[in-house]
Parts: C-alpha cells; structure tokens; sequence
C-alpha cells in the first residue's frame, strides 16, 4: 500500500498559486470548512499509470463564474454555460496537472470533463465507486465554496509502473529513428 | 506580429489572447487543436510565435509541434509549450521536438514577457493611445 503522496498543503498551494497567477484582484481564498457545500460545477481530470484517481474541482457557480468572467474578459451576465463549464475545467486542468507532477511518473492526464447536478451521469459516478477519497481541501472565496478532491482509484499503487497510454509514444520511435 | 494560440480551453485561449493583445501583438489566430492549427498555418501567413497546449483531443501538443518543425518553411516561427506537463523527461521531449520554449501553468502575464523574450521576442505593454501592434 503507497503512503499519501499529496497531502493537503500541497493542494493548498496549487490553489493559491492559480488563484494568484490568474485572479490577482480577485481577494483571497480562505479555509471553507463551515461553509453549507452548493457544489454546482465539478471539473475533473483522470490520472492514470503509476497512480490512478481522480481529481475533482467543485464549486458554486458564482466562483466558477467569476473565473470565466476574467479568463474570457466578459461580464458575467455575458457568459454562456459553456464558457463557464469551460473555465471550469481549465482550473481543474491546471490543479490536476501539477497534482500530477507531484506523482512518481510515468503517469498520463486526461482532458477534463465538467459535471453538474443535472449532467452527472451513472457512468460518471461510476469511478467515485471504485475510489477513495485522498485528499479533501475546503476552501471559500467570499463565503462561496471552491473545493479539491483527490480521489484515488481502488487498488492503485505508487510502486506499480503502468504504461501510459495516448499518442505520445509513437513519438519516442520516431525521434529516436 | 502574428501569433498562433493553440489550447483546447477556450478560457485558456482567451487570457492568452489578452496577455498578447497587452503587450501589442493584435494579430493572434487561435485553434482547438493540433490539426485546426495546422490548417491554420497552412492556409495564412506564418506566424512568428506559436503557444502550443500539450493535452488536447485529436492531435496533441506534442505531435503538433513535430509538425510544424517538418515544414522549413515555419522553421522560423517561435514555438513555446504552455501547459501543465512538467516532468522532466516529456520537457526534455518537447524541446527535442522543436519547441523554444516552455512555460508552465498557471503563470502570470510577467512569466510570458520574461519567456518571450527569451525568444528574442521584447514585448512591453502597449501604451494608452499607441496603435502599432509590433515587438519593442
């Protein structure tokens, strides 16, 4: 059995450092356990190789639109579902992408995908089944919250060095030809 | 000048565009993908500088940029991974590729300025009032 390799301060710190990077007037995040959860968007990313899990970026739909507004430059009452949807899953890109390269390699990233209450399907609730949750950070940006989960896939082990799958491989042949 | 900005995240695309449009540079062209991004390039004059994401659906980062470095006619064009992909070995691959430069996410409008000039590309924020859209 692996130990915990991304604790909770690591998490804090890829949030903070998103948050600074791209909101750098937006204030800051603050601890969020006593907030009530209204999880209106979740965007995540498979891990998967040497480790495999899931992280989950949830949030209310006023931070999510918040982020879309200064990403996309638009007022907030010009944005579409998709903008925001789309906002979110960048942000769940980026904390999952450094996550991951906090992980032994190698290990691949998927491309986020972004669920709501109406959208979740059976099949996308299918690997919350089959994972534990790792990691839990509860955060809030004027009393609305942002969370990340780190969920870890049942049996998944950092010693164990699975293959990466994906198209990159056919490029080590040709570089090296 | 003229930029190429390829990301499937069209928020990501966006903050991009505005970074370059800060610093002057209002030619920009943007695609999804690898292969709308070549598509681009093919059908337009070649831009000097291109910011390539490596996770993206049909074609990769990476292979795009195998791409574009096949052709000597884009040889000249500026190419900088913008993406989370951080381990060593697939950097080492990315600069192997092709790729000038690499800056990973998230990052602030100074790391882009200090990474395009790296490049060779002086950019500084465009002035109220000024309408030339070139390099310092």
């Amino acid at each position: 059995m692996s130990d915990l390799l991304i604790d909770t301060e690591t998490i804090l710190e890829i949030t903070h450092t998103f948050w600074g990077a791209f909101l750098p007037d937006s204030g800051d995040l603050h601890p969020g356990s006593a907030l009530p959860s209204t999880e209106d968007l979740r965007g995540c990313v498979r891990i998967s190789g040497s480790w495999e899990g899931v992280v989950e970026l949830s949030c209310s739909l006023a931070v999510a639109s918040h982020v879309a507004s200064r990403m996309f430059a638009l007022p907030e009452e010009q944005l579409s579902d998709a903008d925001i949807h789309d906002a979110v899953g960048e942000l769940s890109n980026i904390v999952g992408g450094n996550i991951k390269s906090l992980l032994p390699p190698p290990t691949s990233l998927s491309i986020p995908f972004v669920e709501t209450p109406d959208t979740r399907s059976a099949s996308e609730e299918d690997w919350r089944f089959s994972s534990a949750l790792d990691s839990e950070v509860l955060l809030a940006w004027h009393d609305e919250p942002l969370i990340v989960r780190v969920w870890r896939s049942q049996g998944s082990s950092a010693d164990s060095a699975a293959p990466t799958a994906g198209s990159d491989g056919d490029l080590e042949a040709e570089l090296s030809s | 000048m003229r930029a190429l900005v390829v990301d499937d995240s069209r928020a990501m695309r966006s903050l991009l565009r505005q970074i370059l449009v800060k610093l002057g540079v209002t030619d920009v062209i943007e695609a999804e993908d690898g292969v709308v991004a070549v598509k681009l390039v093919e059908g337009g004059p070649t831009p000097d500088l291109a910011l390539v994401d490596w996770h993206m659906p049909v074609m990769n980062g990476l292979d795009l940029v195998v791409e574009l470095r096949k052709r000597k006619e884009w040889r000249h064009m500026a190419i900088m991974m913008v993406t989370t992909e951080s381990e060593h070995e697939n950097m080492v691959r990315a600069l192997l590729a092709g790729a000038n430069e690499y800056l990973i996410k998230p990052f602030t409008a100074d790391a882009v300025v200090e990474k395009l000039s790296l490049l060779g590309l002086h950019l500084e924020p465009a002035q109220v009032g000024e309408t030339d859209g070139g390099a310092s």
